[in-house]
């Protein structure tokens, strides 16, 4: 199977060549030849080291294909570099991007149009999760391939209900129980709370908080696209929640950078954590005892945040680069490969195929809390593939923080998030 | 080479013109100052002027922007947040520049005098403006978190309340200015010391023998010495304060609620973190440049209208 899989990926990688090879008659190079394609990987350390062990592979299978592996820069600054180096030579052919800024990014004419290579179906591209799929399609566009892909759930720290006699969340909780247990495990004396929020205002925060608009069937944007989607009294109830809990519970661990949370976790003194995977082995590591609970929900929904994190490709007037950077992204997430880029380092699958080879059944079975975490994919949603998205996340971000802190009132909060996401909307639309 | 002596200034011979000693000594000053001018011209004119034509384009960079003309620069009169920054920016240097010039000529007095090991508790003094101001703030975030940093604990045990420091929009701000002020008043100080020890002691002792009390020595003989140098500092930490940034990015982020958000941290938002607004960026930064000019320069022209001059 694992054998079939491969060839048929190479037959593809051939197929996608060959058709390169027809259409490349007016571009400056040949279809063939040595070609050197630029990696801004965003990783440094072990993750850098894998894309580099994996780059080495694919060259030894393509020695045609010299791949250069460079951090290009750290992911939040990724956008930035790209931007400032666009308009030069000196941008890559592949970057590692946050799916929230494909949007902005994909208006540029040196993006690579991926639409009609994902329709090969030695790419498998339906074999992506939906909400990767999603972030990555940009107005019907497919501008990038998924890198990286997370899930928000709760992770609670079994010591700390024990101790408490507080019976473990089961799969359908509300917030209101999330209040009530988060209640129940804070002890003022001990310094002990029932949960941690990251109030830094940034994309942290926001992610933290939209679970809460999708369950309730709103959305960031309204449907036309011009407004935002969560001016709505339940909304409004939502904050007075995380407000009732962090200043009259004094239930909520204030994290104002978002770093803090986890430590403490291992220490006892946040009972539970609204985080992702990623989580894990290092909780793992630190010999804490947890399980892993969805989000709490409204109405039976759970639905969380997905982190869709691409890979997106750039052109360089130059088919061959571009084809070459297209087959190589194509053979890096396949499942084989995948299997050890994602699964390696404690991520879950990008594909479905991922979860069927072996390495993702001996972390399922080692590493508490992955398996859960993998099921909670199907609740996942994407965030808008807009161009304003980040400045109405940080309108939203800046105004939740400002309740938890006691800064703001849930209704006053609410429509300052609302006119400045409205305001961000309007001047997008108007170019 | 013709020795031309006294000009050879006729117009037919234009060879013997260059290498008119005058010529030849233009030309052999700028040959000297060409690399540093070219630095200055390439790294710090050019992107001014760049910036400035920045400031009239409405662009990411993404797709090529357009010409907007001034309105970036009316966007930012109407900007709530561009007045929140600005009234912040001003309260910080109103704190900071006082405080560190009051507390930098206090602490060089005292290392001023003849004290055991007075070079250890100098290098002291200078060694946190050595550290980055990244490592101050990070280490600052440690001492002051409000649940398990030292400072509450401090106060527990001294049976005050705990204190939520930078999560406070009133502490938060004078936080900063207290962690600014542990960072550079080392540099106040040396500046200080320098120009105490520029004091020759035979002045100060005919004012002792004179009559003079310790003060009435500080007020007449040491102040009026320290005025020139008192300027510099000013001017320095009012341009220092302007542009603060690094503190609030490895601290606070310009929480809470955006009470300590800089005019440059707004800036780094609106360009760099956020908003992607290059343009609009350019408009604030040019803008805080000239208003820093402007402080510079008002500074500048007083001390030397009164006599003070420093420059």
């Amino acid at each position: 199977m694992t054998n079939m899989r491969r060839s048929l990926a190479l037959l593809a990688v051939a197929g996608l060549g060959s058709l390169a090879a027809c259409g490349g008659g007016s571009d400056k190079s040949a279809a063939t030849g040595p070609v050197t394609i630029t990696f801004w990987t965003g990783q440094t350390d072990e993750a850098a080291q894998l894309i580099q062990k994996l780059a080495d592979e694919y060259h030894g299978l393509h020695p045609d294909v010299t791949i250069s592996v460079e951090e290009g820069a750290i992911p939040d600054e990724m956008r930035s570099k790209l931007e400032l180096t666009l308009g030069t030579n000196t941008y890559p052919d592949v970057a590692y991007v946050y799916g929230s800024d494909a949007a902005a990014l994909s208006r540029s004419d040196k993006v690579v149009d991926l639409t009609e290579a994902v329709k090969d179906p030695a790419v498998g591209w339906d074999d992506f999760w939906p909400s990767e799929r999603t972030a990555a399609t940009i107005d019907g566009k497919v501008v990038a391939f998924p890198a990286v892909v997370g899930d928000l759930g709760i992770i609670y720290n079994k010591r700390m209900f024990a101790a408490a006699g507080v019976a473990e969340p089961t799969a359908d909780w509300t917030w209101e129980d999330f209040r009530t247990i988060a209640k129940q495990l804070t002890n003022a004396d001990d310094s002990a709370f029932g949960t941690a929020y990251n109030t830094s205002g940034t994309e942290g925060t926001v992610a933290t908080f939209l679970p809460m608009v999708w369950q309730q069937g709103l959305d960031v944007t309204a449907a036309d696209g011009k407004t935002v989607g969560f001016d709505s009294p339940a909304i409004a109830a939502s904050l007075e929640l995380l407000r009732a809990m962090a200043i009259d519970d004094k239930s909520v661990l204030i994290d104002p950078a978002g770093d803090q949370a986890q430590s403490l976790f291992t220490n006892d003194k946040v009972a539970m954590l609204i985080t992702g995977p990623w989580a894990l082995s290092d909780l793992q590591a630190a010999k804490a005892e947890f399980g892993v609970q969805v989000l709490p929900g409204y109405d039976g929904h759970h639905d969380t945040t997905g982190g869709q994190d691409l890979w997106m490709l750039f052109n360089h007037d130059d088919a061959r680069r571009a084809q070459a950077a297209t087959d190589f992204i194509a053979w890096f997430t396949q499942a084989e490969q995948d299997a050890r880029w994602s699964i390696d380092q404690f991520n879950l699958p990008i594909r479905a195929a991922t979860a069927e080879q072996p390495a993702f059944t001996k972390t399922a079975a080692e590493l508490p809390g992955y398996q859960e975490f993998f099921d909670n994919l199907g609740n996942t949603r994407a965030r808008p593939s807009i161009v304003a998205y980040p400045e109405v996340s940080f309108a939203l971000g800046e105004q939740i923080a400002a309740v938890l802190t006691g800064q703001s009132q849930p209704d006053a909060a609410l429509k300052s998030a609302v006119a400045a996401g409205n305001a961000a909307l309007a001047e997008s639309a108007g170019g | 080479m013709a020795l031309v002596v006294g000009g050879g200034l006729s117009p037919s011979k234009t060879a013997a013109r260059l290498t008119t000693p005058s010529v030849r000594r233009t030309l052999t000053g700028w040959g000297f100052i060409a690399p540093a001018a070219s630095v200055i011209i390439g790294l710090t004119i050019f992107p001014a002027i760049w910036a400035a034509w920045l400031s009239t384009q409405k662009t990411d960079f993404i797709v090529p922007g357009k010409n907007v003309g001034a309105q970036n620069y009316r966007t930012m009169i109407d900007d709530p947040r561009v007045w929140q920054a600005v009234r912040n920016t001003l309260f910080y240097a109103a704190m900071f520049v006082p405080a560190s010039m009051v507390l930098g000529l206090l602490i060089a007095l005292a290392l001023n005098q003849p004290v055991r090991m007075k070079s250890f508790y100098r290098t002291c003094i200078f060694v946190p403006f050595v550290a980055s101001a990244a490592a101050t703030g990070i280490l600052a975030t440690f001492v002051f978190n409000k649940d398990f940093g030292i400072a509450n604990d401090v106060l527990d045990a001294v049976g005050v309340d705990r204190q939520p420091f930078f999560q406070s929009p009133t502490q938060a701000m004078i936080l900063l200015v207290v962690v600014s002020l542990w960072g550079s008043v080392g540099f106040n100080v040396v500046v200080f010391l320098a120009a105490l020890q520029n004091i020759p002691g035979d002045v100060i002792e005919a004012a002792k023998v004179d009559g003079a009390y310790r003060w009435a020595t500080f007020r007449h003989v040491i102040a009026p010495t320290l005025t020139p140098v008192a300027v510099f500092e000013a001017v320095w930490g009012v341009i220092t304060a302007l542009q603060f940034f690094d503190l609030i990015i490895t601290t606070t982020n310009g929480g809470p609620v955006g009470k300590t958000n800089s005019v440059v941290f707004l800036l780094f938002q609106v360009a760099f973190l956020k908003a992607h607004k290059y343009g609009y960026g350019a408009a604030i930064a040019v803008s805080l440049s000239v208003v820093t000019l402007l402080a510079a320069l008002v500074m500048v022209v007083y001390s030397r209208r009164t006599g003070r001059a420093a420059f």
